[in-house]
């Protein structure tokens, strides 16, 4: 069976407890106040391109539909071409500047990306997104992972 | 040589959560599911204390998260985790006289930490003389969020060079 992060509940199905405390970060990770939920979707699309998860990244999950991110600004995310786009805000490009440093190497992330996220998003923000991407990362992997274990569970 | 810390300021109503009173909690709606979730995955789980601290100091060891690699969870240590078997979770642990059990689960960690779209139905098929398929998901979820705090403590700077060893208690909810 093929994961994703919209599905990769049925995965951890046999522990019906961790599994519903852990699907909860990921509802609130769509409702939290801090940050709207359109840069985090952002950020979801280009870690999944990052993993190189294709499914993943052909997702366009029900959370996120009132997002409003058209086709054009999905598809310059994917491709990692947003940095050339003007339909980007600055706000957008922070963050996802900071995203592509924290999916190769966290201790790489240089105080100017950290600025900029905070000069936008202040210190809610910064943490809220430095969490939320621990969170989706995660669950991009758990997904590949489980995909590749392959097995009925 | 670690960053400064990009986040200054507290919550300001201190609860003696050492977690809510951190800058995670700085972004309370987020941050409360995490620590339920926390845990829940401590108190909750079908996997054993000590092998649990073990997967999530191999994770710890990979992001270089210094106060993850220098924190002990007394309920592993209760649970007859000590330093000597500690240090067989670094590289090389295939050949150490750790057990099955245990370089399974260190190497499930492995999979998930360098390349997750490795893993193989011959992983699967050896976690399942070993663990159950409740096990296989309890040791996941940990391991997911063991691999997300560590991450977000690196990200958000202030980490010190080094640490001593140091023993705490997994915090309550």
């Amino acid at each position: 069976m093929a994961f994703t992060t919209a599905n990769i509940g049925l995965a951890l199905n046999a522990s019906a407890d961790v599994r519903t405390a852990y699907q909860a970060v990921w509802d609130g990770l769509w409702q939290q106040r801090h940050l709207p939920p359109a840069l985090l979707e952002l950020a979801r699309l280009r870690l999944a391109a990052l993993h190189q998860a294709p499914r993943e990244a052909a997702l366009r999950p029900a959370l996120a539909e009132s997002t409003g991110l058209d086709a054009a600004k999905i598809e310059s995310t994917l491709s990692g071409n947003w940095y050339k786009d003007a339909a980007f805000s600055a706000g957008e490009r922070a963050v996802l500047a900071y995203t592509e440093v924290y999916a190769q190497d966290p201790e790489a992330i240089s105080d100017e990306l950290a600025a900029d996220v905070l000069a936008n998003y202040g210190e809610p923000g910064l943490v809220c997104l430095t969490e939320a991407l621990g969170f989706i990362d995660g669950r991009i992997r758990l997904a590949l992972m489980f995909s590749h274990l392959g097995g009925a569970r | 040589m670690g960053h400064a810390s990009r986040i200054n300021s507290r919550p300001e109503r201190q609860t003696g959560h050492i977690v809510r009173d951190s800058a995670f909690g700085l972004a309370p709606d987020l941050l409360e599911p995490v620590v339920q979730l926390t845990n829940r995955i401590w108190t909750g789980s079908s996997v054993n204390p000590a092998l649990l601290e073990m997967v999530r100091l191999r994770n710890a060891r990979t992001v270089n998260c210094t106060i993850c690699k220098a924190t002990r969870y007394a309920q592993a240590k209760a649970d007859g985790l000590d330093e000597n078997k500690v240090g067989k979770v670094a590289d090389g642990y295939l050949d150490s006289d750790l057990s099955v059990r245990e370089k399974l689960a260190l190497e499930f960690t492995d999979v998930y930490l360098k390349n997750p779209a490795g893993a193989s139905p011959d992983l699967l098929a050896r976690l399942r003389t070993e663990f159950s398929d409740a096990q296989i998901a309890d040791m996941a979820v940990a391991l997911t969020t063991f691999h997300a705090m560590s991450r977000c403590a690196v990200s958000l700077g202030g980490l010190p060079e080094s640490l001593p060893v140091f023993e705490m208690s997994v915090p309550s909810i």
